[in-house]
């Protein structure tokens, strides 16, 4: 009670040199949640498939966005269904607008041999997205342009698109690890400060 | 002895001062960081009929006092960072500031009085408590504006217009501290503007997010350094 009246409900204080840091620390901290949940949207996503090719069975696990200017990696197995060995031959084919460099072996075989009877061979393929910010924009909502082509030797190949996208964020990944580490230090700073006001305000 | 007597000096330069002032209100500086206390002491301080200017920080407080525009002055210690364990911003300008302006240091740090630091201050500053109630200062206010008074009057006798203040005066700002309204508005506005600020950034990221556009990002972080730049350009203003 002040002067005959009194104050009820909370007010924002009016603004000081001490409250802009604070103000600084909550616009920070905006900044990198908003950057963090856009990142790590593209990031953490993954997704798996399955394509039967008679008498072989390829499984994919695959980012649903492969992140451009980050190493990535798709996982494949191939398993023969069949009850006699068989040989098989299976190409990471790129015809997106992206280059790819893929990384394992140095080539785009994913696997090419024999496979015996109920046998599951397992490959990942490492692959670098090299782009340009304005090229992942412009590849929004579009698949990369990947495919795995192959089958039996003895028979045609076939190609069947890999259903993954383009992050249109460059190095989406890489962002949302050092926004995560930063907003979680920022978490720490904000929750410890506003313990020590507590404090303060108690004594 | 030297201490009474350039204290009784400093009594009598202030006492001048506000005898030139009677049948006028007294004015008083309240400086203090801390906007909701120092709402509180204006306007319990206004109710008394005294007129009052406010400071949230040394440098304007410095400003009025060094511009001898106030009869007595209320100082916060920390008048920089009241969390700021450090800070004697307020006792330097109670020192150093204008000494024959009466000071009253209000602090909730009462060790302070002990402190070897109160030595080398005017013998017109006294302390009081801020955990002693609103009460208790604009009592001290009273005190030392009466005491003031007493060393002024011919015979002594006390003048109790300079106790009660007087209400029924018109209430005059003084020059150079009128505020134009559009600035007082964005002062007092300026912090809930930064709150939508922040939150419609917050809303820009979540839609980037939604509609997988990070181009939306870019409104994300100029919302938010918009708030802080209005906090800012609000604080410059203050």
């Amino acid at each position: 009670m002040t002067g005959g009246k009194m104050v009820v409900g909370w007010r924002i204080s009016r603004p000081t040199v001490t409250s802009l840091r604070w103000w600084c620390l909550s616009a920070l901290f905006v900044i990198l949640v908003s950057l963090w949940f856009n990142a790590a949207h593209y990031t953490f996503k993954r997704r798996s498939e399955e394509w039967v090719l008679w008498p072989v069975t390829v499984r994919m696990f695959a980012p649903s966005y492969l992140s451009a200017n980050n190493d990535e990696q798709i996982r494949f197995t191939v398993e023969n269904m069949d009850s006699k060995a068989v040989d098989v031959a299976f190409r990471l084919i790129n015809s997106g607008t992206l280059w790819d460099f893929p990384k394992q072996a140095e080539n785009n075989n994913v696997y090419s041999g024999p496979i015996q009877s109920q046998e599951q061979i397992y490959r990942a393929v490492d692959l670098y997205l090299p782009a340009s910010i304005s090229q992942v924009y412009r590849m929004r909502g579009k698949d990369a342009g990947l495919n795995i082509s192959g089958g039996l030797v003895s028979a045609t190949p076939r190609t069947i698109p890999i259903p993954v996208q383009v992050a249109p964020i460059l190095q989406a990944k890489q962002l949302a690890d050092y926004c995560g580490i930063a907003l979680f230090g920022l978490v720490i700073w904000l929750v410890r400060g506003l313990w020590d006001k507590i404090g303060e305000r108690a004594r | 002895m030297t201490g009474d007597r350039q204290g009784g000096q400093l009594m009598k330069r202030a006492a001048n001062s506000v005898a030139g002032k009677i049948g006028t209100r007294a004015t008083i500086l309240a400086a203090d960081d801390d906007h909701k206390f120092l709402e509180e002491v204006k306007e319990i301080l206004e109710n008394e009929g005294y007129g009052v200017i406010t400071a949230t920080n040394p440098f304007d407080a410095k400003r009025i006092l060094g511009d001898g525009l106030v009869d007595l002055a209320l100082l916060d210690i920390r008048l920089t960072d009241m969390n700021d364990e450090k800070d004697r911003s307020g006792l330097i300008i109670a020192r150093e500031i204008a000494p024959q302006i009466p000071k009253i240091l209000v602090t909730s740090y009462l060790p302070y009085r002990d402190n070897s630091e109160e030595k080398g201050l005017p013998a017109n500053v006294s302390f009081v408590s801020k955990q002693a109630g609103l009460d208790t200062i604009v009592y001290s206010v009273k005190s030392t504006l009466a005491s003031i008074k007493r060393s002024s009057a011919p015979d002594g006798r006390e003048d109790e217009t300079a106790l009660e203040g007087s209400a029924e005066m018109a209430p005059k700002e003084k020059p150079g501290f009128e505020k134009s309204v559009r600035a007082k508005w964005l002062t007092q506005k300026s912090p809930i503007m930064a709150l939508i600020l922040l939150l419609l950034a917050l809303l820009a990221g979540v839609l980037a997010m939604v509609l997988e556009n990070p181009i939306l990002l870019i409104g994300t972080v100029a919302a938010a350094i918009l708030a802080v730049v209005l906090i800012g350009v609000s604080i410059s203003i203050e």
